[in-house]
């Protein structure tokens, strides 16, 4: 028969029992936590690349802009706006079928040669003359070499058309932004303004004064100005026209330069997601500022339980507006190769 | 007994949910790095997409040196500037050679045997150098200026060591670089360009160990298939790799040139006849021509 167990011995076995079974019960929970708090950073990361993938596709494929599989969600294909078609049928007011107005003409060819675009100006000098020559005659809107008119007749349709950003791509890359009217001047949206930032305005004035309407390249033109791809609700306000107006360094209200940050186009990727899950964000950003075009991505996830924010700021090389628009089915849906785009017509 | 019995089973349900805690971890981990590695892909393959541009851009200029030659042969672009021609095409107006020395291409048709022809792809394994060719030395060279007014000015002031200096010591080592690729570079990701029209081209951008071949009978066709141990292993390589194909065009204009031409130093209204020189010059900021429009393709086209 065994000896029973003395109440010192079994007070030490207790605190020997509870010691280990706390030391047990830490390790565990330690443990626990550890995984937890590892779970939650794989959550947050796998959101990151989720969220950079799903990113880098918008930016590939402009789908937060204009989606080609769903009509009610092309707000930019209305006339004046960067995804209106061009392949549009006969009789269609809209239709762009000017045989002088083909996109694609290289360098050599006499459409692209220097003509003096907008040389004299008479908006800040107006009434001043022609000192230097009339050089509407070297190429003007209306002039009867096709070639002396093309630059001038791209510029003008493509802003009526499609807007400024779409100007900018579009048009050869030194492009010098006047041309001169069928009156022989400079149209009106060359000359100095009061306001910066005036609807179909595409001068801009220079840091120095705003009585400068010099012709110029997008270099020069997009000095601390900006021309934006835009679908968000605060720009699109009645008589606000995005698409025909600058963000420029010299406004005050909405359309100064930094507002161009909040032309976001927005992605909300798992809207059911339980209220404790970290959060992502996706806002794609595309605007012809500062002497180039920008398409920027940020994504972020947002902790809710620690607030703490992890952001990824993605710029890179992707499709352009005019690839976009070559990535889209004239009717509907995307394009397959040899089908009609958006452009297919011009 | 029966208490060593209920200690075992205690200790053993712990270390089943420590070990089952450790199993879920690990698997988590494996599928996050999994995952990153794909996302790293997607990363390489984008900037492959850059060099590819730019493969396209200077290309269209330069590259195309005929060793047989003592003249650096340069070319007027994609689409001849000079007439608007099928390029690229030298000062004489023949078209550049290939790299096997052969004329490129047919001046009328742009067709030919080799990339710069019309049909025709240019595969561009990538890796990282040791020493590319005239690199220069990370770091300032100081030139202190010398404190002994005994000296002449030209003597105090003067910059004895130039900045920045070149990276080795001798003009041939210098040219040469050391082309030995880094580790762990080689094999990693490459480009490929596709010239489909006159100045429209689909460039491919991979990350993987392919080296850019599209399939086992272009490896056949270079005899390179030492450099992927079979058809199998190269098909594996294939299948793993990320792939990105965007279709992009060419045009010869670039920007920032031109405006200068208008104006003067205090942004009046300039005669073209007395142009800003010193403005002007400033801005001549490339001579390679520039991307006109890039495409995404939304699905892996026909020829790449």
């Amino acid at each position: 028969m065994r000896r029973a167990h003395t109440l010192i011995e079994l007070l030490i076995a207790l605190a020997l029992g509870t010691l280990l079974a706390a030391a047990a019960w830490s390790a565990v929970r330690a443990a626990s936590q550890a995984i937890t708090v590892v779970t939650r950073l794989s959550i947050q990361n796998r959101l990151l690349r989720a969220g950079a993938h799903a990113a880098l596709d918008d930016l590939d494929t402009w789908s937060s802009y204009d989606d080609p599989t769903d009509a009610a969600r092309q707000p930019l294909r209305a006339p004046g706006e960067p995804f209106q078609p061009m392949a549009l049928p006969d009789g269609d007011p809209r239709r762009w079928d000017d045989l002088d107005l083909a996109l694609d003409a290289d360098q050599s060819d006499a459409r692209c040669w220097y003509r003096g675009a907008g040389v004299i100006s008479n908006g800040w000098s107006a009434g001043s003359g022609r000192e230097y020559g009339d050089y509407a005659l070297h190429g003007r809107i209306d002039h009867p070499d096709a070639a002396r008119r093309w630059s001038a007749r791209m510029q003008r349709d493509i802003v009526d058309r499609l807007g400024f950003y779409a100007l900018f791509e579009l048009m050869p890359a030194n492009t010098v932004f006047s041309w001169f009217d069928a009156d022989g001047f400079v149209p009106a949206q060359f000359h100095a303004t009061d306001g910066y930032t005036e609807r179909d305005r595409l001068y801009q004035p220079f840091v120095w004064s705003e009585a400068r309407d010099e012709p110029r390249e997008l270099a020069l033109l997009s000095c601390l100005s900006a021309a934006s791809v835009t679908t968000a609700a605060t720009f699109r306000q009645p008589g606000d026209d995005p698409s025909h107006r600058w963000f420029s360094n010299w406004a005050t209200d909405k359309w100064r330069l930094d507002g161009v940050r909040g032309c976001v186009s927005v992605i909300t990727p798992m809207p059911l997601r339980p209220a404790t899950w970290p959060a992502l964000a996706i806002d794609l950003n595309r605007w012809a500022g500062c002497g180039r075009f920008w398409a920027i991505a940020n994504v972020t996830v947002v902790d809710p339980t620690t607030a703490e924010r992890i952001s990824l700021h993605l710029r890179t090389h992707t499709t352009t507006l005019l690839g976009a628009r070559r990535q889209r089915h004239r009717d509907a849906g995307w394009a397959r190769a040899g089908q009609p785009t958006l452009d297919d017509g011009t | 007994m029966s208490r060593s019995g209920t200690i075992l089973i205690i200790v053993a349900g712990l270390s089943a949910v420590l070990a089952a805690m450790t199993v879920a971890l690990l698997a988590r981990v494996r599928g996050d790095a999994e995952e990153s590695r794909g996302w790293l892909a997607e990363v390489q393959a984008r900037a492959m997409l850059t060099a590819g541009l730019e493969y396209v851009c200077e290309t269209a200029r330069i590259g195309w040196d005929d060793p047989a030659t003592p003249a650096a042969e340069e070319a007027f672009g994609w689409i001849d500037v000079r007439d608007g021609g099928i390029g690229p095409r030298t000062a004489n107006g023949r078209p550049v050679r290939a790299r096997d020395g052969t004329a490129a291409f047919d001046l009328v048709t742009g067709l030919g045997d080799a990339f710069p022809a019309i049909g025709r792809v240019a595969r561009c394994p990538m890796r990282v150098q040791r020493r590319p060719p005239w690199a220069m030395a990370n770091g300032m060279v100081v030139n202190a200026m010398t404190r002994d007014p005994s000296l002449p000015w030209s003597a105090i002031i003067a910059h004895p060591r130039p900045d920045p200096q070149p990276e080795v010591a001798t003009w041939a080592e210098f040219a040469a670089g050391d082309p030995q690729p880094v580790a762990g570079t080689d094999g990693v990701a490459w480009f490929r360009v596709l010239r489909e029209d006159v100045a429209t081209f689909v460039v491919t951008c991979g990350a993987g160990a392919t080296r850019g071949y599209a399939g086992w009978n272009e490896v056949q066709a270079d005899s390179a298939e030492a450099s992927f141990g079979g058809r199998d292993a190269f098909e594996e390589l294939r299948r793993d790799e990320s792939r990105l194909h965007f279709r992009c065009a060419w045009s010869a204009a670039v920007g920032g040139n031109s405006s200068m031409h208008y104006l003067d130093h205090a942004y009046h209204l300039n005669a073209i006849s007395s142009p800003d020189a010193a403005h002007t010059g400033g801005r001549s900021v490339q001579m390679v021509g520039t991307i006109r429009w890039i495409q995404r393709l939304m699905a892996e086209p026909d020829r790449w």
